[in-house]
């Protein structure tokens, strides 16, 4: 408990780079929100008519909160890179030699901030639809389950920043690394449609976060996810324990 | 108390620890000296859990650092680099050590009094001088009020008065009982608190002894001068007395006697100036044993 609090201390105390991962997202989340908004209601449906777009203006906005997985990811990489890279990976060392532990607590905390990190990003979609277009939306507890998996899916994100970050241990190398999976990696097996329902941005997006055709289910998608997680994780935990810090 | 047994570090192609094995006294202040890239750092960081051996082991208190409990509160360290987020104060980086240590909060303004920091303590650490940054890892080392400390090259930065002041510090820790291994490449740092020090070059033990002992042992010769140096050496030479430099009016001899040599002088006529044991230093022996040209 008092290290996972110390964790929670350290992010706390290095202000200057989670202000400005947080000033990052909510501008990603505002141009998101604005758009979708923008192109809902000028798609042309006469007042009172409900079209189809607009129906599911509530869910498009939470798409756009969703993109605050983006940050949830760097700031789980950065949790464990930026000790590596400012060398307090010693201290840290130090205090807890038994690096599993390291590595297990500071999932704990990315996973946390992680979704901590939706709070603002669900406030400000929030406040700009309710000036927008207030009068036109309805959150029901159909959008209240949505935007529950984008909690769950941030802190899933944040926890796997954590792993990608403690395997590779450097910052740049391990945001590159997601980011290569994401545009490159993962689309270009997505080609064999039987493998595709095992990979693990599919099952984020389709099974966590419900997006698309919705054609994996909520526990699938847990279930894959969780598979990537303990791999990645014992990668993680292997490397670091192999490391010298020197 | 901290035991170093056969202890081999392979990176990559470099040998950094050959071997190596030592003891560490209890209750005394070990100087751990060599010349830069002797493996003195590298055998300090895996003692300390963070290197990894690729060969035998180091302990202390018969355990390896990570089977130790509550480590903080049993081993204080100072390591070279300096690891501090560069964003926060110095006080938060303790509290952040003190949080994860479960060390109480109040602790952190003593440590900081202890090495006079208190002033600075709310600067960001990014903005301190090299001396401070050393003086916070010694406060950050002495957080857990720890029985044994390991400190790399701790007075590196410090100035002439920080040295002083760092001096005094460790006398008054070991003075509590506290068992110390402290290294350095610089010997007069070393040479008045240590009690006992272990020498090392190129990654191998090359002597462990008491410190008074070891500068007792290493005879820094006898200095002649003389104008008529040439002939003298050729003089002592003839006479199997060994002379292991000379200048143009200076002659050092590696043995013998000065009655000896002040006789044979007398007896060839030759003027001498000077006629002196040399009082060896720890720093002449170091440069000795490590095979260095000595200065003189
Ligand atoms: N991480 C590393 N990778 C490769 N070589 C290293 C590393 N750390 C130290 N060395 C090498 O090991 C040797 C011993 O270094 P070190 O332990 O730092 O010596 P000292 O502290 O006595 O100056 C040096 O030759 C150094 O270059
Ligand atoms: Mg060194």
């Amino acid at each position: 408990m008092r290290l996972f609090a110390s964790e929670l201390l350290k992010i706390r105390t290095a202000p200057r780079t989670v202000i400005g991962l947080l000033l990052a997202e909510l501008a990603v989340v505002a141009v998101g929100t604005a758009s979708t908004i923008d192109s809902a209601t000028s798609s042309g449906a006469p007042p009172g008519f409900e079209s189809p777009a607009e129906r599911n203006l509530e869910r498009d906005l939470i798409g756009a909160v969703s993109s605050s997985l983006l940050f949830a990811l760097i700031l789980g990489v950065l949790v464990i890179t930026w000790e590596y890279r400012h060398g307090t990976i010693t201290q840290t060392f130090l205090v807890t030699p038994v690096r599993e532990r390291v590595v297990g607590i500071k999932m704990l905390a990315a996973a946390v901030v992680g979704a901590a990190l939706v709070v603002p990003a669900l406030i400000l979609m929030l406040v700009i639809a309710e000036i927008w277009v207030g009068d036109k939306l309805q959150f029901g507890g159909h959008e209240l389950a949505l935007m529950g998996r984008v909690f769950l899916g941030a802190a899933i994100v944040g926890a796997l920043g954590l792993e990608i970050g403690a395997g590779i241990g450097r910052q740049l190398g391990a945001i590159l690394l997601a980011f290569a999976w994401a545009a490159f990696v993962e689309p270009a097996l997505s080609i064999w449609g039987s493998i595709q329902p095992y990979l693990p941005l599919h099952a984020l997006f389709q099974g966590v976060l419900g997006n698309g055709d919705a054609s994996l289910s909520l526990g699938r998608g847990l279930l894959t996810i969780a598979v990537y997680l303990a791999a990645l994780g014992t990668t993680a935990v292997v490397l670091t324990r192999r490391r010298d810090i020197t | 108390m901290i035991e170093v047994e056969h202890l081999t570090k392979r990176f990559r192609k470099t040998l950094a620890v050959d071997d190596l094995s030592f003891k560490v006294r209890e209750g005394a202040i070990t100087g751990f000296l060599g010349p830069n890239g002797a493996g003195k750092t590298t055998t300090l960081r895996i003692i300390l859990g963070l290197v990894r051996p690729s060969s035998g082991r180091a302990t202390v208190k018969a355990q390896l650092y990570r089977q130790l409990r509550d480590p903080l509160r049993q081993v204080g360290s100072v390591l070279e680099a300096s690891s501090f987020h560069p964003g926060r104060s110095g006080r938060d980086h303790l509290h952040v050590v003190a949080a994860s240590a479960g060390i109480e909060r109040s602790r952190v303004d003593e440590v900081l009094g202890l090495v006079q920091l208190t002033k600075d303590g709310s600067r960001r650490v990014g903005g301190y001088s090299l001396g401070m940054q050393q003086r916070l890892s010694l406060a950050a080392a002495l957080l857990g009020d720890p029985g044994v400390l390991v400190l790399d090259e701790p007075a590196n930065g410090l100035d002439p008065q920080g040295i002083h002041w760092l001096r005094d510090l460790l006398r008054a820790l070991a003075a509590e009982g506290r068992t110390i291994l402290i290294s350095s490449h610089v010997l007069p740092e070393i040479e008045q608190i240590a009690d006992e020090v272990v020498i090392v070059h190129r990654g191998k033990l090359v002597e462990q002894a008491p410190t008074a002992e070891l500068a007792a042992r290493i005879s820094g010769g006898i200095r002649v001068r003389s104008p008529e140096a040439d002939r003298l050496r050729e003089i002592l030479e003839q006479a199997r007395v060994k002379v292991t430099s000379a200048q143009a009016d200076l002659i050092v001899v590696g043995d013998g006697s000065t009655e000896r040599i002040g006789e044979l002088a007398a007896a060839n006529g030759i003027v001498l100036h000077e006629l002196a044991v040399e009082k060896a230093t720890l720093e002449e022996a170091f440069l000795e044993l490590t095979g260095h040209e000595t200065t003189r």
